[in-house]
């Protein structure tokens, strides 16, 4: 469609006004660098105190947090947009949005494309690598497939939540706290393998906002997990489809907010 | 061109108390209220015209603009723009219209002006001879060469301006919604910006509906104009029938050679300011003729040194209504 | 005084203004409480004979009470970055009142709202919920509220040198992530630092990190810390200075630039 190529346009325009400030785009490289390594090492630390959490051990802890971080690298490039929402819905500079013969959705996300969000994608891999010098997994064009549909549909799941949180501003306005909530802290959950988690937590974090999909499901799969515990074995498989299924669903709630739209003052 | 007929927008607010207990009862419970912006408005505009929209703060302007322009969805009602409802077909709407907020710019603020103008012509789909034309009308009439591959942060209000005004018409919108577009700018800029909207109202019969504060952009681009006060329409016609309407008056400028401490004047004439014993501002209705009180000063012993005459002002006329010293 | 007074009411009133916002963020504290206490519930377990000194119980405790420290502290450093941003800081220079002091009103303002509304709810659904309600004396309650004190100082140092940066940099979000890390690894918040061998313990505790919350919370549960309480109290004296020392140079440095910058 020709509307993809103008959207590729915005991408890029957007890469390049950050490239404008090199200055800062090194320092929050290294920053996020920073934050990631600090987080790592903390969950590490309580490993090499205590062997394991969860009989989870170091490699499959690893592994853990590799496939959440790969997830999120699609989704912090694209999608980091979707953030600031509620501030571009209450500055009225949304309205720009509306009046082009775009998806005001995609202007949103294109406009404010981060190529940065790329680290995220390096950290994984480094991720992967370490899990693998621990468990020596055994890849096979499978698991390679298997790998891309759940980064795919993990970064789905994501992405969905962040439409989602955006779309409540279209009709309470202040949603940062929201977005501090269900995108930066939920990850914390998922640091940790779920079943630590009483029986509630697991329910919400499988069938209400089904972030459990995104690494701790399908790293059963990839590390031959016994899958007893779990609510359904075939879970592992879930993310894919659950990925999809929440990209609809937050798309549809989208819509309805873009059509509330009051906004901002008059 | 532009119908609408019976269009509303109403708000819910929610009231909040203030203060220290206020804030905390509110965390619980606060009351809903329904504010009308904009209540069971009509009008028609035809192509090529240019209208003036005014109205008080608050008054309900921008809320039409916005649902002019697909932004906002009515309450209730219908829109057709160029036989097309903004809200409902927001795409197809938005090629034929195009929209100067003077608050903010629609440039991509961190690139320089060319790019902009490259994305909007691949959103738009330009093609490359007609966006070659078009720049050199901006290029022409603005001086847009000036600052085109500057970095729109960096150019003045003046600058920004004139390329958010070039980057509204480049798809050629037969519709164009100007939103204070001369807030800001220092009177060389203005005039530009004046003449510009204008020109292509007159040459390009483009449709215009502009937004303002500043009467004096009104006096020079409108013939009619339409005021909104708390959601409703309360004049749409011509300017020289409102100031008859609301009934303001010319104004004397008298200095006298003598001075006068005390000046009585006959009817109709009254003093709107005492400025010194040797001049004074008068009020003197539309249709009196001067020479009765040219007489009567001669009868009574003033001498003057000098009479000048101003005209009403829309202005006036406009503060009277939102004074609602005005029942239309 | 009445100007700071005033000042701490009406931070408290613009952070109850946004309802959602209270419920959400009392969602998010509980939230972490729930997963920190969750892991070292597993861990605890797993490991019960090489804790030291802790116990699952005091674990526990640990986690929810270093939370709730975290939370009466609250964040507010956007106040005066976006300030700074965008020009507005120059009308609060020309006010009557020390740009310091509306910032620690403000905080204080916050903190108060904080507390009541947060930490205490917090406190009371987290021990119900997920652990037993530790025995504090008086005495321990009295050291620690001196600890705390002397951490809120330690805390609004940081605030304000990281928002006074806005001077300088145009994008301080990125030193507010390192802000972060470094307290997520050395603060204690969420493992105490004493589990670790004492030399670690020892290099840690030259950084003001650990006296945001490990310190506070250790001395709260009595749990030993390597020092006394007195030679605690003399290096938290000595981090409050040298980062109150550093945070006024940073301070003095971007009022210098705005006064020069003009305009």
């Amino acid at each position: 469609m020709e509307e993809v190529k103008i959207y590729i346009q915005m991408a890029l325009a957007s890469i390049k006004s950050r490239m404008e400030y090199k200055a800062s785009f090194i320092i929050f490289l290294f920053t996020i660098f920073a934050f990631y390594v600090a987080q790592v090492l903390a969950i590490t630390a309580i490993i090499f105190r205590f062997q394991s959490i969860g009989s989870w051990s170091m490699g499959e802890m690893a592994f853990l947090y590799s496939l959440l971080v790969l997830s999120q690298g699609l989704v912090a490039c694209g999608f980091g947009g979707l953030l600031d929402f509620g501030t571009l819905i209450r500055t009225g500079n949304f309205d720009r949005a509306m009046i082009r013969p775009l998806s005001p959705l995609i202007q949103v996300l294109m406009n404010d494309f981060d190529l940065t969000g790329f680290v995220h994608v390096v950290l994984g891999i480094l991720a992967v690598s370490i899990a693998n010098s621990f468990l020596q997994i055994k890849w096979d064009a499978l698991k390679i497939f298997v790998l891309v549909l759940v980064v795919l549909g993990g970064s789905c799941i994501l992405a969905s939540i962040r439409i989602l949180i955006a779309s409540v501003a279209f009709w309470a306005v202040e949603n940062s706290s929201l977005i501090h909530l269900f995108v930066f802290s939920s990850r914390e959950f998922l640091l940790y393998p779920m079943n630590i988690y009483s029986k509630g937590v697991k329910f919400l974090l499988t069938f209400l906002i089904p972030l459990g999909f995104i690494n701790f499901y399908p790293a059963h799969f990839f590390l031959n997990k016994d899958t007893s515990s779990l609510f359904h074995p075939y879970f592992i498989f879930g993310t894919f489809p659950v990925g999809i299924s929440m990209l609809i669903l937050s798309l549809y709630v989208w819509k309805l907010g873009q059509n509330a739209y009051e906004s901002a003052g008059g | 061109m532009i119908s609408v007929k019976n269009l509303s927008k109403h708000f819910v607010i929610r009231k909040r108390k203030s203060g220290f207990w206020g804030s905390i009862q509110s965390l619980i419970y606060s009351q809903k209220e329904i504010l009308k912006a904009v209540d069971d408005i009509s009008f028609e505009i035809a192509q090529g015209e240019l209208v003036g929209y005014i109205g008080p703060n608050g008054a309900g302007k921008s809320t039409t603009i916005k649902m002019l322009t697909g932004i906002l969805r009515p309450t209730s009602g219908e829109i057709l723009v160029n036989g097309i409802n903004p809200s409902k077909e927001r795409k197809k709407n938005a090629f034929q219209i195009g929209v100067v907020f003077g608050q903010r710019s629609q440039l991509w603020m961190d690139l320089p002006v060319e790019e902009s103008f490259d994305l909007l012509k691949s959103i738009y789909k330009i093609d490359e001879q007609t966006f070659r034309k078009k720049k050199e009308f901006f290029f022409d009439l603005l001086g847009l060469g000036d600052f085109y591959k500057q970095q729109a942060r960096k150019l003045s209000l003046g600058q920004r301006m004139k390329a958010d005004l070039a980057a509204s018409l480049l798809h050629s919108p037969k519709v164009l919604f100007l939103d204070e577009p001369t807030i800001g700018l220092d009177l060389l800029v203005k005039e530009k910006v004046r003449d510009f909207i204008r020109e292509i109202n007159e040459k390009e019969k483009v449709t215009i509906i502009l937004t303002t504060h500043d009467i004096q952009d009104i006096e020079f681009l409108a013939k009619r104009i339409m005021l909104i006060d708390k959601g409703k329409i309360r004049y749409d016609g011509a300017i020289a029938d409102f100031n008859k309407l609301v009934g303001t008056e010319s104004r004397l400028n008298v200095h006298f050679i003598h001075p006068v401490k005390n000046l009585i004047l006959p009817e109709p004439y009254s003093i709107q300011k005492k400025f010194s014993d040797y001049q004074y501002l008068l009020n003197m209705p539309e249709d009196e003729p001067i020479g009765k009180l040219l007489d009567y000063f001669h009868k009574n012993g003033y001498s003057l040194q000098e009479l000048q005459r101003e005209k009403p002002e829309l202005a006036d006329a406009i503060k009277k209504m939102y004074a609602g010293k005005v029942e239309l | 005084m009445e100007t700071y007074l005033k000042l701490i009411s009406k931070s408290f009133q613009r952070s109850i203004a946004y309802k959602l916002e209270y419920y959400v963020s009392l969602a998010n504290a509980f939230l972490y409480i729930f997963i920190f206490t969750s892991v070292w519930k597993t861990v605890a377990r797993e490991n019960s004979s090489s804790l030291g000194t802790w116990t699952e119980d005091s674990l526990i405790q640990y986690a929810i009470l270093s939370t709730l420290i975290k939370v009466s502290y609250g964040r507010n450093e956007s106040l005066l970055t976006t300030k700074i941003k965008s020009g507005d800081i120059a009308y609060d220079l020309l006010k009557p009142y020390h740009l310091f002091m509306m910032y620690v009103s403000d905080s204080l303002g916050v903190s108060i709202f904080q507390l009541l509304a947060r930490a205490f709810p917090l406190l009371v659904f987290s021990f119900f919920f997920f652990g037993t309600f530790p025995h504090i004396k008086l005495v321990t309650f009295g050291k620690f509220f001196i600890c705390y004190v002397f951490s809120y100082l330690i805390y609004l140092c940081f605030g304000f040198a990281l928002s006074c940066l806005a001077f300088f940099f145009t994008e301080v979000f990125s030193f507010m992530i390192l802000y972060s890390a470094l307290v997520t690894l050395l603060s204690g918040s969420v493992i105490p630092v004493n589990i670790f061998p004492n030399w670690i313990q020892e290099i840690v505790s030259w950084t003001p990190f650990p006296y945001l919350y490990f310190y506070p919370t250790a001395v709260l549960l009595n749990s030993p810390i390597n020092f006394s309480f007195e030679k605690l109290i003399s290096m938290y004296i000595f981090q409050v200075s040298s980062l109150g020392v550093l945070t006024y140079f940073i301070y003095f440095l971007g009022i210098r630039k705005v006064e020069f910058a003009g305009g």
